[in-house]
């Protein structure tokens, strides 16, 4: 197992450094580098043309933009070897600090996301499979469908206009709403109670969305699981239906589970764009949007790089959390 | 703050900016959408008022030309007054900020001068930029004795911000010549010439600056400027400590808050490139300040949570995007929030090049100025939330014609069947279907944020009326202004662009006129359109100190300009961008690169107002 792992790990470096040097040159290639979008979008027909193109290049030349793209590259990999992602084009600040800022913004809101796809896949896809073709299973179904079909970015808007701003009730001027403070985007353990009602929303509408493709899953596989022979000699022993579902269906049909639930961990990092950015929350996806917007591009890279590294490493963990979950896999 | 003495040049002319006619007041309705707030320009998020609402002067004679709509509610104009209350957090929402450097001799970032307007003071700025009144900011007064000399008397108390290296030293003369001559010379500390002192030209005609005691400038021209109070009141005008230059002029790009210090009323506390900037006030600004801090939130990704938290009262101001928005949140809070409309900064035209073939002819260029539909656009796009716009824009309406007279010049006609009649006989006669395909640029995020307009441009408007293929092509501002700048706009290529334009920051387009239009200017190559009369008339302009007598002239230039169809540059439209406020909250005038001054003796919030109640602590 430990050769395993110390090979996988060893096997992810070349992986990390395509990864960047894709990435440094599909940034590259983007129209428009920082300059053009920021800087000549303030100022279209400039009063002094020479001295408005001297200006560019002033600035091309302080950012390193004027480099060809071989020397860029070759300085930007010298400098991940020594740690260094590069400065931001528009903080300023070491293209990392980003990411260490969103980290915990995007944590939060993955660790919520993920307990409640978990809370709502697990007994949904177990009760919808001992219950097969029963009125519950096919309700169970249908809401897992429509949880997979609505686009998580209008099941967002909505609840953020209709549950945030009030749900007026018929014929009074009464409002239900869900007061949430869009403003200070505190963490959980800076103001739990503040927080918890931010992130509440966005985890629901995240979680329910993925626990949808969770629960389907398990379904299936727990109706395999549920037709072996060995479930069939658990029934006939006279075990209860709670000892046969959960101790030995569940644990047989996880395994599958696993590996979705891992990947999901991986995107985890990533973090959700579409959550982020309408509820406002200062996460990874949120600003790694905004960089790619803007063309800083040091902060994108830094960005990918990290998520890649931990997308390949969380996969590694997956691949061995297999084994333990299941003590007929063996690596060598 | 002083009173302004009696400022008149040797003829007697008034150095003042006088009342702007402000017939736009009846053609502002609501809505509109800042191009700063989508560019991620300028504007600091809802900070201020629509100015062009306030004033009761006015042409009524345009009422029955107006396409506008008319307003729909809750345009009470504030008034700064005895009953402003001291104290509390006002709280907005900043806009996607670019931000370039903390220098502000060397930033041409309007973010940065609305930062500014906060925390450091010119020499003097607007009371009322909607009146075009100055008034003393370090200065206490100033006059003229000659028409080629300037002299500044200091106010009292005025005292730096108690941060290192300045210490809250009191401020003196010396402060001034420094700014001025830094901005003159326009070299670092090491004395290299440094490209980013943008605003060099408009120091030029300084000959000497010099402090005769701590409370005195004197200022001497190489010529008579009637321009240099302008220039000192303008959004960058910032007067930085000597020492704090000497100590941050290579950190400035480092973007921290320490590096602002000013005399201003409030100190930068807080800062964060995503748009967190706390200010806290100036324990010793001598004229005091109502609020006690202001508060900018970083961007809000989504206007529908910024919708939301204004709502919920978590920030006092908000300038919704469209009109049906508007128009809801005033129909939902009627009678609790106040609208204050105001235009736009960047008006909307293109550009080519007319010095040579194509554009050069008349007919063709004059065609298309015609049959693109203004009015149809002013619909399309912001369903009726912009104005008509010639080359002086209604921003600078005091110099500019009046909408009833713009509407009798070709482009600008409201009898659109004949407009489009003589554009397709101009084109004709122009040679236009020869042409073959004709390229329009529309810049990337132009269309990010009109979507399709481009093709309603070129294929319902263009080809629909002129015939030929107009093709849409996507570019970015870096491209649009280097092939501005290589004249590629024309000159053999069929080639034109259309989207925004830089924005207006003056409140008179004298100096703007010239660069542009005037055949001497460098800006001039990039547009090549002569005109004698545009020259002799631009030219007397910069020496002409009696402001009626610039008012006549630019007035003349602009129709000169119109009838040229642009020459250049055809102006199409300026929108009309919408802030609502809660009623609590007294705001400033909404041009806030040169007003955020007005935090400190206009912008107040009421605690007692019945809306105040709900408002998060």
């Amino acid at each position: 197992m430990g050769t395993y792992i110390l090979r996988r790990a060893l096997i992810n470096i070349p992986v990390i450094w395509m990864v960047a040097t894709v990435v440094f040159f599909a940034t590259s290639v983007l129209p428009g580098d920082y300059v053009a979008q920021r800087i000549a979008a303030q100022n279209p027909i400039p009063d002094n043309p020479e001295l408005a193109q001297q200006q560019l290049d002033a600035v091309r030349e302080d950012l390193g933009l004027d480099d060809p793209v071989g020397v860029r590259y070759l300085q930007y990999m010298g400098n991940l070897l020594q740690g260094d992602f590069g400065t931001s084009f528009e903080t300023r600040e070491n293209a990392i600090k980003g990411f260490m800022d969103g980290f915990p913004y995007t944590l939060q809101l993955g660790i919520m996301t993920l307990i409640v796809a978990t809370m709502t896949a697990i007994p949904i896809g177990i009760l919808s499979a001992i219950r097969q073709d029963t009125i519950s299973d096919y309700v169970l179904r249908v809401f897992s469908i429509i949880a997979l079909a609505a686009p998580n970015f209008w099941v967002a808007t909505m609840l953020l206009l209709y549950v945030i701003r009030g749900i007026p009730l018929p014929f009074t001027d009464a409002e239900i709403g869900w007061t949430i403070d869009l403003t200070s985007q505190a963490l959980i353990w800076e103001d739990p109670i503040t927080s918890l009602k931010l992130f509440a929303i966005p985890a629901i509408a995240g979680g329910i969305a993925a626990g949808a493709g969770v629960m389907r899953l398990l379904r299936s596989q727990m109706l395999e699981v549920l037709r072996a022979d060995y479930i069939r000699t658990a029934w006939a022993k006279g075990m209860r239906e709670r000892s046969v579902v959960v101790r030995h269906a569940l644990k047989n049909a996880m395994i599958p589970v696993l590996t979705v639930l891992g990947l999901q961990i991986a995107g985890l990092i990533g973090g959700s764009v579409v959550f982020e950015f309408l509820f406002n929350i200062p996460g990874v996806g949120n600003r790694i949007l905004r960089s790619i917007t803007a063309r800083d591009v040091p902060v994108v890279q830094a960005f990918i790089l990290v998520i890649a590294t931990f997308v390949v490493f969380v996969n590694l963990a997956v691949d061995v959390a297999y084994s333990i979950v299941d003590p007929r896999i063996r690596f060598s | 703050m002083g009173c302004i003495e009696a400022v008149k040049d040797s003829k007697g002319g008034n150095l003042l900016m006088s009342d702007l006619d402000n017939y736009w007041k009846r053609k502002l309705a609501h809505q509109g959408l800042s191009r700063r707030r989508v560019l991620g320009g300028a504007v600091l998020g809802g900070v201020g008022v629509g100015s062009l609402a306030l004033v009761g002067c006015g042409d009524d004679d345009d009422d029955e030309a107006s396409d506008a709509t008319p307003d729909t509610g809750g345009t009470v104009a504030p008034t700064p007054s005895g009953s402003a209350v001291k104290g509390g957090t006002a709280r907005f929402s900043s806009a996607n900020n670019t931000w370039d450097t903390f220098d502000v001799d060397r930033s041409r970032f309007t973010p940065f001068a609305v930062v500014m307007g906060y925390t450091n003071e010119s020499v003097v700025h607007y009371k009322s930029f909607e009146k075009g009144e100055l008034e003393g900011g370090l200065a206490s007064k100033w006059e003229q004795p000659d028409a080629s000399t300037l002299n500044i008397t200091l106010r009292d108390g005025a005292t730096w911000h108690n941060k290192p290296p300045v210490n809250g030293r009191a401020a003196t003369s010396e402060d001034i010549v420094a700014f001025i001559k830094r901005n003159k010379e326009g070299k670092t500390q090491d004395g290299v010439d440094d490209v980013n002192f943008y605003r060099k030209g408009e120091y030029a005609n300084v000959a000497s600056v010099s402090a005769p005691d701590a409370k005195t400038v004197n200022v001497k021209f190489t010529k008579p400027d009637p321009f240099f109070l302008g220039t000192l009141a303008s959004g960058y005008a910032k007067i930085q400590a000597p020492e704090a230059v000497k100590a941050f002029e290579k950190d400035y790009a480092n973007l921290k808050a320490d590096l602002i210090i000013g005399t201003g009323a409030y100190s930068l506390t807080e800062f964060k490139a995503e748009g967190s900037l706390t200010f806290t006030k100036h324990d010793k600004y001598p004229q005091g300040q109502n609020l006690d801090k202001i508060q900018y939130f970083p961007l809000f990704t989504d206007n529908a949570a910024l919708q939301a938290a204004f709502e919920q009262k978590q920030i006092d101001a908000y300038g919704p995007r469209t009109k049906q928005v508007l128009d809801e949140l005033l129909a939902k809070y009627a009678g609790k929030i106040t609208n204050y409309p105001a235009f736009a900064a960047n008006p909307m035209a293109g550009t080519y090049y007319g010095g040579t073939p194509p554009w050069n002819n008349a007919n063709l260029i004059g065609a298309i100025f015609r049959t693109i539909d203004r009015r149809q656009l002013i619909q399309q796009m912001f369903q009726g939330l912009a104005a008509l716009a010639g080359n002086i824009p209604p921003t600078q309406a005091a110099f500019g014609i009046t909408e009833k007279e713009l509407i009798t010049y070709p482009g600008y006609l409201e009898d659109r069947a004949k407009e489009l009649a003589e554009a397709k006989q101009m084109w004709s006669a122009g040679g236009g279907p020869a042409l073959g395909d004709i390229t329009v640029d529309i810049p990337d995020i132009w269309e990010g944020a009109y979507s399709g307009v481009g093709a309603l441009i070129t294929n319902s408007m263009l080809k629909a009326n002129l015939g030929n293929n107009f093709n849409v092509k996507l570019e970015p501002y870096s491209t649009i202004t280097g092939k501005l700048i290589q004249q590629k706009y024309g000159n053999g290529a069929n080639n034109i662009w259309y989207g925004w334009i830089s924005d207006v920051t003056k409140l008179e387009p004298s100096i703007d006129l010239y660069n542009s239009y005037n055949s001497a200017s460098p800006q001039f190559q990039q547009f090549g359109v002569k005109i004698q009369k545009v020259d002799d008339t631009t030219s007397k302009l910069l020496t002409e100190l009696d402001l009626e007598k610039r008012k006549t002239m630019t007035k003349e230039v602009e129709i000169e300009l119109i009838k040229a169809y642009g020459a250049g540059i055809p102006y199409n439209m300026i929108t009309i961008g919408n802030t609502l406020v809660h009623n609590y909250y007294h705001p400033t005038e909404n041009q806030p690169f040169v007003t955020a001054h007005q935090f400190a003796s206009r912008a107040y919030i009421d605690p007692k107002d019945p809306t105040y109640q709900g408002r998060p602590a």
